[in-house]
């Protein structure tokens, strides 16, 4: 199957000189920007929402929201993709909980979780090809039932208790499916980032 | 809970899905710069933004690149553009398109003005959404504000004219400044916060600049260990912001 992994773009220094035009208001740097990560943030946003049109209203809010933060964000510190999908991803789960008539985070709690800061010290090869497709294998290790948790938890944003609800299993078979899961991810990805 | 436990909930919180009791249990580890939790919540952040990646890819319409391009291109009014059409007056524009295609107007023509009011009226979209973020963003202060734990601080005020406000800070909710008479920061400059503990060096805590009349309102949505904090600062320093102060503080808000 066709993945983000295939439409991941290649890592460098050039996103730091590509910053500093945006925070300068270059526009044809927005257009770059976007050529670079349009693609992974319309997919990652497309997958959570599952619909095309508010997909494309969330991605463009997700790129106005860069192009205003900009300033904040020190690429040479941290890592754009990582940031960027985060943020894309908040917009969709906030999208997604509102639609299901659930409480949304408080602005407080999503804004804490896409501050640019939170990113400085990621690797900034996270978005290459090759780390992508590592996470595809680590995903595809997985048991189907822990799969679908961990899908539950990043694609829907849901707490072990939701997913319990959500899956019909006791709570506590959820935490060590889980706790399993995530400490098998851990290892496959966390000395790869 | 110990490290260890809290150990095994480090990728529930980078994801934003822990549960309320725990996420507090956390970020009070957090908050105490836990040399364990701190680190490690770092780690997690960085590998769980690849599950990303998990996602089956799918190829955005061509339109999308424009309409985000749209949002950052200075609106260029041409004879009869649309650059100063609101919600109304693009429905309006609308229903007389679908009108000259009645009549037969030049199909590709109509195609090309659709483009351009689809743009347009993704604009006015998203400036709804960022006005509605901005709202819930200044509910959220209002309450931080009016909680009974919060603490607030004046500062400023003296002669002759220095930058003047107040910061309110709260343990779990964070920090909120608002100063007057602060000048925009001159090109390549920002200003940057920072919690001074009683001892030990400055914490970032986050960029802003004021506004054309010298005003500006900043927030540090972070946990604050206020009986540790000696005061909330302010500098300026070089765009993009640096991990440790490198000019005398233009505010101080002493507790």
């Amino acid at each position: 199957m066709l993945t983000l992994a295939d439409a991941a773009p290649a890592p460098g220094g050039e996103h730091s000189r590509l910053f500093e035009r945006i925070r300068r208001r270059d526009a044809q740097a927005m257009a770059e920007l976007y050529d670079a990560y349009g693609r992974a943030v319309y997919s990652l946003i497309y997958r959570i929402v599952q619909d095309a049109g508010v997909a494309e209203d969330l991605a463009q809010e997700t790129f106005l929201r860069v192009w205003n933060q900009a300033h904040a964000f020190d690429p040479v510190r941290g890592s754009a993709a990582a940031w960027i999908l985060t943020v894309a991803r908040n917009r969709a789960i906030d999208w997604k909980r509102s639609a299901e008539g659930k409480a949304e985070r408080t602005t407080w709690e999503a804004w804490d979780q896409e501050q640019p800061a939170q990113f400085f010290d990621a690797e900034a090869q996270l978005i290459h090809a090759d780390q992508a497709r590592r996470v595809r294998q680590a995903m595809d290790k997985l048991e189907e039932r822990q799969r679908v948790l961990i899908e539950l938890a990043y694609f829907e944003g849901l707490t072990q208790t939701e997913m319990a609800a959500r899956t019909g299993q006791p709570l506590g078979t959820v935490k060590t499916w889980v706790r399993a899961a995530l400490k098998l991810l851990r290892a496959e990805l966390e000395g790869a980032s | 809970m110990s490290c260890g436990e809290l150990r095994e909930l480090y990728e529930l919180y980078a994801l934003g899905t822990l549960e309320a009791a725990e996420r507090q249990e956390l970020e009070e580890h957090l908050a105490r710069e836990c040399p364990s939790c701190v680190p490690g919540v770092r780690r997690a952040r960085q590998w769980t933004v690849g599950l990303a990646y998990a996602a089956p890819a799918v190829d955005p319409p061509a339109r999308l690149r424009r309409r985000v391009l749209a949002l950052v291109k200075p609106p260029e009014p041409k004879e009869g553009g649309w650059g100063w059409l609101t919600h109304a007056w693009a429905t309006m524009a609308l229903a007389l398109l679908l009108a000259l295609m009645w009549y037969g107007y030049d199909r590709r023509a109509v195609r090309a003005e659709m483009e351009g009011l689809r743009a347009r009226l993704g604009l006015a979209q998203s400036a709804t959404a960022e006005l509605a973020a901005r709202n819930r963003f200044l509910t959220d202060a209002l309450a931080l504000i009016n909680l009974p734990e919060t603490r607030q601080v004046v500062f400023g005020g003296a002669a002759p004219a220095p930058p003047s406000g107040r910061v309110w800070v709260h343990a779990q909710r964070g920090v909120l400044l608002l100063a007057s008479r602060l000048p925009r920061a001159p090109a390549g400059k920002i200003y940057e916060m920072w919690i001074i503990p009683k001892a030990g060096a400055p914490a970032p805590a986050g960029l802003f600049n004021s506004d054309e009349r010298g005003e500006a309102m900043h927030v540090w949505p972070q946990a604050v260990n206020i009986a540790q904090t000696g005061a909330v600062a302010v500098t300026l320093e070089p765009e993009g912001g640096v991990p440790a102060p490198t000019s005398t503080p233009v505010i101080v808000a002493g507790f």
